[in-house]
């Protein structure tokens, strides 16, 4: 069995009484590309800085390939990072700021005269090799983010950490970028831990993800476990936009529930007839034209066309509403009443503390 | 489609409006200027060229003022000790204030209270400082040489000795400005960006180089503006020069602005003096020139 790359065990980190990061345990293998994902504030960052060895774990042990971190220096422990804020040397060129992980490290095995040759290669990997007189004054945020992963992978770290890299880009640069740190993270092989607060971002990019909230660990695993069975309410609404539809019901017995005076059938575990439960309805997935078992009736409170999807608000009685997507093909003649129905294994079932059952 | 003529005609109309207002903003700081600084500095040049004036009346002498500035011994002395005391007081005091501001800056717990102690010395005015000193550094009963006498066994001469002097009053102008320097610096050192120091710590510089790397580049603007004010405030030593020796012994610690002050009340020079002060401004502006030149930004 492969070693993990990082491991955090019970790993805690408090500001007095304030705890950023409780009792966090996560394993992270070589060439794993892991996703931090979470609200503003909920200790991504934190994470990445006790890693690093800029923040000090309160409690826990940090290892990294396999050796105790927690009282080494930063720059003994091999890990490289890219800044939330991307952190370039302002009275650096580009092409110094690049080559500073070669020429400080003490015991560095990299000679002197192959910096250049090393410093040009990373260059040309994020494709900044036009840029290296500039000063990082004079570089878009694009290319700013571009030098800090150059200054980052210049020295072949065991580990990448990088702070939401792409916040600060537009939507089309973004995409871009976002398929070249997979292609890059392809190439190097290495572990990294990649934070970001944009669930699609997490959804494309990770192997697996960690979902954070206040300092706890939601749930973790792939993409599509995290999307198709989110463990919790909070998990469910934070990941997949639109946002899902939370409803509340009453359990019918068995795995049946009942929404307002809709029966809907569900593949969730039983709960006692009467329990007062929360459904969880992703707008994605309401089938139209399709009637018989779990339909939802309606009628349409507004429609927003979106360009390839339209989103209707849907009164289903009770006091209730639900949003749903209709995508262009499926749209009927602009009716008032409408029926949308969801597979059992669509309606997510939550208990009273919002854990999925 | 407007024309390329009224493209400037427009941007030459907006360019005054922004200087105007920029104007607007700047006339009363340039009224007080001119009344207060550029008037006297203009009575100060014509009384250059004249004798007398404060006991007798002013009399046209051309330029025999300035012939004798230039033929004085002293004036050389007192330029050549000022400079001296200068490159001994500024980079000493730089370098005790950076080390106390780097210290002050690493701990966590009674900063505070340390700023204030370093900072009291600067408070008080220099008239007190220096007579303070001459109690300190005293040949007979001076804490200081209490302490020389057990180490050296005998007391030593301060300021009594020509070749002491001038250091021992650098000395004095160091502890009285350290505090104030150690603030500024400190300033500068918190607000120099934190990811940064992260990011040089994980690209493996270690404090030195984080130091000399870092640390002394980001802080160029607040250098700048250190050596610029340290040279105007330096170059112009008096007070504790005119208490603790009056610029002896045998002259080796007169400085310009002691020698100007001497020809205008002491000696009823005032024409002497006032060419005196004109030529300790102009060593002003050329330092000042020549510092600014040497922190240009060059990119
Ligand atoms: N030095 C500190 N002292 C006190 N509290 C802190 C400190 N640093 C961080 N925190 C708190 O710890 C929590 C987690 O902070 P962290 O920076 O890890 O958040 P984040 O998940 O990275 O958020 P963002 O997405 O906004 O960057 C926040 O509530 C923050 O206020
Ligand atoms: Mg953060």
């Amino acid at each position: 069995m492969a070693t993990s790359a990082i491991s955090f065990r019970a790993v805690r980190k408090s500001y007095g009484d304030f705890h950023a990061v409780e009792k966090l345990d996560l394993e992270v293998k070589t060439g794993e590309f892991l996703v931090l994902l979470g609200p503003s504030g909920c200790g991504k960052s934190t994470i990445l800085k006790m890693l690093a060895g800029i923040e000090a774990p309160s409690a826990g042990e940090i290892k990294v390939d396999g050796r105790l971190v927690n009282y080494t220096l930063p720059r003994d422990r091999n890990v490289a990072m890219v800044f939330q804020n991307y952190a370039l040397y302002p009275h650096m060129t580009v092409f110094e700021n690049v080559a500073y992980p070669l020429k400080s490290r003490r015991n560095s095995r990299v000679s002197r005269s192959e910096v250049p040759r090393l410093v040009k290669q990373a260059a040309e990997i994020v494709e900044i090799s036009d840029q290296l007189g500039k000063h990082p004054e004079a570089l878009s945020g694009g290319q700013r983010q571009r030098v800090a992963l150059a200054r980052a992978i210049v020295r072949n770290p065991a580990v990448f950490l990088m702070d939401e890299p792409l916040s600060n880009l537009d939507a089309q640069l973004r995409n871009t970028m976002r398929q070249q740190l997979i292609a890059l993270h392809r190439r190097m092989g290495k572990a990294t831990i990649y934070v970001t607060h944009d669930q699609l971002e997490a959804m494309t990019m990770a192997d697996r993800i960690v979902v954070l909230n206040a300092g706890t660990v939601q749930q973790e695993g792939t993409p599509e476990e995290v999307f198709r069975k989110p463990a919790n309410q909070f998990v469910a609404g934070f990941v997949g936009h639109p946002r899902m539809n939370f409803l509340e019901a009453r359990s019918l017995g068995g795995s049946a529930v009942k929404i307002g005076d809709h029966a809907m059938e569900t593949t969730a575990s039983t709960a006692p007839p009467e329990a007062r439960l929360t459904v969880g309805l992703r707008p994605s997935d309401a089938r139209f034209h399709h009637g018989g078992e779990n339909v939802i009736s309606g009628h349409v409170l507004r429609s927003e066309f979106t360009g390839p999807d339209i989103f209707l608000t849907l009164d289903i009685g009770s006091g209730l509403k639900i949003e749903v997507r209709q995508t262009n093909d499926q749209r009927s003649s602009s009716e008032e009443a409408l029926s949308v129905a969801f597979q059992p294994d669509d309606v997510h079932v939550f208990d009273k503390r919002g854990n999925r059952m | 489609m407007l024309s390329d003529e009224e493209h400037r005609r427009l941007r030459r109309k907006a360019a005054v409006r922004t200087n105007l207002t920029a104007f607007a903003f700047l006339a009363p700081a340039l009224a007080f200027l001119l009344l207060f600084l550029a008037w006297p500095v203009a009575s100060l040049f014509i009384q250059s060229f004249h004798a007398g004036g404060v006991m007798s009346p002013a009399k046209f002498v051309g330029l025999e003022n300035w012939r004798r500035t230039f033929l004085d011994p002293l004036v050389v002395k007192s330029i050549r000790n000022t400079l001296l005391y200068s490159l001994m007081a500024i980079p000493t005091v730089f370098a005790i204030a950076m080390a106390l501001a780097l210290s002050l800056n690493s701990i966590k717990v009674g900063q505070n209270i340390f700023r204030t102690i370093i900072y009291f010395p600067t408070l008080q005015p220099i008239l007190i400082a220096a007579l303070m000193f001459t109690f300190v550094l005293h040949q007979d009963f001076g804490i200081l040489n209490i302490i020389m006498r057990a180490i050296v066994g005998e007391p030593v001469n301060f300021l009594g000795n020509a070749s002491l002097a001038l250091p021992t009053i650098a000395m004095v102008e160091v502890w009285k400005g350290v505090g104030f320097w150690t603030l500024l610096f400190l300033a500068g050192l918190q607000g120099l960006p934190r990811d940064l120091y992260h990011a040089a710590e994980l690209d493996g510089a270690g404090p030195l180089r984080r130091f000399f790397q870092m640390t002394l580049p980001l802080l160029k603007p607040t250098f700048f503006f250190s050596f610029v004010f340290a040279t105007i405030v330096n170059l112009q030593i008096f007070d504790s020069v005119f208490i603790l020796t009056d610029g002896g012994p045998a002259h080796s610690t007169v400085t310009t602005t002691w020698y100007i002050y001497r020809s205008l009340f002491t000696f009823n020079e005032p024409g002497f003096g006032a060419t005196l002060s004109f030529v300790l401004v102009v060593l002003v502006l050329l330092l000042t020139a020549i510092q600014t030149y040497m922190f240009r930004e060059r990119r």
